[in-house]
């Protein structure tokens, strides 16, 4: 069996990403003329091209059809950065809260997490990359019925730390949903050892690698809010959900000995926190849309 | 001490914490308890808690959620000592790896954080709902007072009086201009004029130990006048608190990308698959 642990333990894979969380943060209010070009029109077709490979690219993985699957990987990534290029061309900022850029950025940050595990396959089996692809194309399908609007350029959006803090927090809860996806992923029958061994460690690793930027995310927010309300924490529903997405992340890194041996302790402890956390996020983010 | 600094206990006590939270975040939303959560926010908690015991029946239910919260936060806080003290400083002075001495360090300062949250819900001074009107004065600790001298709102009036979710709509870059909405105010002791500034959104002033924050201007519908909601704090480990967040948030991210990197299984064991 061929397990490609060394390859997904490279964490220059992350660069071009951390590259691209840096360019949004500094991002210049954009104002081009594109020649009257509707850029609104484009952003629907590369949504919907997104959604569409997405289903497909999971299917391939999931049928194990790595002809096919490589260029259509390449091409879903291709298009959900497209999109989220476009849409911060359209509206002078990177896409930060409110349901359509949320997901749109979660969505692209997943479907990348899903090429790199097809890059980084164990055994030549595509079945994390298709349950990746798979989400992605999921929580896409949501914006089938919520409205795929971008928020009101709010002057708060102007701000680093505040950017920092939406731009994480969507980064993070992709990187916990594939967490909770890699734990998910274990294919049918009587796999071996070492490669459920691969899967639990990477998603451990996802887990951390989550937790870590969810919590830079975290002091960005409370920066923030120090500087807009006069105190880094209130007392309300957001402060203590995020709260208790670490509580829960933090238990799932500590479980004790005799609990971390059971496989399927292990499996619940690694995915709670990314379901918990993706589905309390995307729940947040729907119901504001309608409400507003 | 083998059972205080047990991972048994880490999870009881996360468990707790993360029952408590549920809790809390049900209060924060159900109509009838959402003032009272939301009231927690304008000063000092503990001021909140010494005046919650006397209060009601939904106050005093409040103030035991939270002591419930805090009794779960202090175990974590014995149980990460007690940890960080027979387990990781002994690793510690027998292995001087990178790993270990950040192993140590995150635990150590996750302690530091936590006291640091206990000193900022109980020292100094704390009123977020400051509402002042210009020329109208506000008494502070120490002799202060505080005075709105200017209030400038350039921008259309119906932006003012909003909700959080209605101001986030509203207030766009081209409808709401930052910069030029501004509150003059000055800072007074005994009739002296100690200093004067101006203060905008976003850009707090630090004067004589304290906070000070625009946090929003209101509209007095009585007289049509623009006044200022403003933040006062004051809290001598502030800084401190912020400074050793960063410190842990920094050695987390690079914990986390050492273990990565190592393939790092953490407390797991080899049987776990």
């Amino acid at each position: 069996m061929h397990v490609n642990s060394a390859n997904h333990r490279n964490l220059t894979w992350y660069v071009p990403l951390l590259g691209c969380l840096g360019l949004a943060i500094a991002m210049p209010p954009v104002s081009l003329d594109l020649g009257g070009m509707d850029l609104v029109r484009l952003e629907n077709l590369l949504y919907w091209a997104f959604f569409a490979l997405s289903v497909i690219t999971s299917i391939l993985a999931g049928l194990n059809k790595d002809r096919a699957y490589k260029p259509a990987s390449v091409a879903t990534l291709a298009l959900g950065f497209g999109l989220l290029g476009v849409i911060s061309l359209r509206i002078g900022r990177p896409p930060l809260s409110g349901a359509y850029e949320s997901i749109c950025l979660m969505a692209a940050v997943l479907s990348f997490l899903s090429w790199r595990a097809g890059r980084c396959r164990i055994s030549n089996d595509l079945a994390l990359p298709a349950w990746g692809f798979g989400a992605a194309a999921l929580i896409l399908s949501l914006l089938t019925w919520v409205p795929r609007q971008v928020n009101p350029d709010w002057f708060v959006y102007q701000f680093g730390w505040s950017r920092a803090f939406f731009l994480c927090r969507g980064m993070a809860m992709a990187f916990l949903l594939f967490s909770a996806l890699a734990t998910l992923a274990w294919p049918r029958g009587d796999i071996k050892a070492d490669h459920r061994r691969e899967l639990t460690a990477r998603s451990r690793r996802m887990l951390l690698l989550g937790t870590a930027l969810f919590l830079v995310g975290e002091v960005c927010g409370f920066y923030w809010c120090l500087t807009w309300r006069g105190d880094y924490w209130l007392w309300n529903r957001n402060f203590m959900e995020s709260t208790m997405i670490f509580i829960l992340a933090s238990a799932a890194l500590h479980l004790p000995p005799a609990l971390a041996a059971k496989t399927k302790v292990l499996r619940i402890a690694y995915s709670v926190p990314g379901l918990l956390a993706t589905g309390a996020y995307l729940v947040h983010q729907v119901t504001e849309a309608f409400l507003s | 001490m083998k059972m205080l600094s047990s991972l048994n206990l880490t999870l009881w006590a996360l468990g707790a914490i993360a029952l408590c939270l549920l809790i809390g975040m049900i209060l924060a939303q159900v109509p009838l308890s959402s003032a009272l959560v939301a009231s927690m926010n304008k000063g000092l908690v503990l001021d909140w808690l010494i005046d919650a015991v006397s209060a009601g029946a939904g106050p005093v239910a409040l103030a035991v959620w939270f002591a419930a919260l805090c009794a779960s936060v202090g175990l974590l806080v014995l149980n990460l000592g007690a940890c960080t003290y027979t387990r990781l400083w002994p690793r510690l002075m027998h292995a001087k790896r990178v790993h270990t001495v950040l192993l140590f360090m995150v635990h150590a300062l996750m302690i530091v954080i936590l006291l640091g949250h206990l000193s900022q819900m109980t020292m100094g001074f704390k009123d977020e709902s400051m509402r002042l009107l210009p020329g109208q004065s506000v008494e502070l600790p120490d002799g202060l007072s505080l005075t709105l001298d200017t209030a400038t709102f350039v921008d259309d009036h119906s932006l003012l009086n909003l909700t959080y979710r209605q101001g986030r709509r509203a207030q766009t870059t081209t409808a709401f201009h930052r910069e030029l909405n501004t509150a003059g105010i000055s800072l007074w002791r005994d009739g002296r004029k100690l200093e004067s500034g101006e203060m905008r959104i976003l850009e707090p002033l630090q004067i004589e130990g304290l906070r000070l924050t625009l946090s929003d201007f209101y509209l007095d519908k009585s007289n049509g006048s623009v006044g200022a909601i403003i933040a006062v704090s004051g809290n001598p480990l502030t800084e401190v608190f912020f400074a050793a967040y960063l410190a842990w948030i920094v050695v987390y991210v690079l914990l986390a990308a050492m273990g990565c990197r190592a393939g790092e299984t953490g407390e797991m064991t080899p049987s776990e698959v």
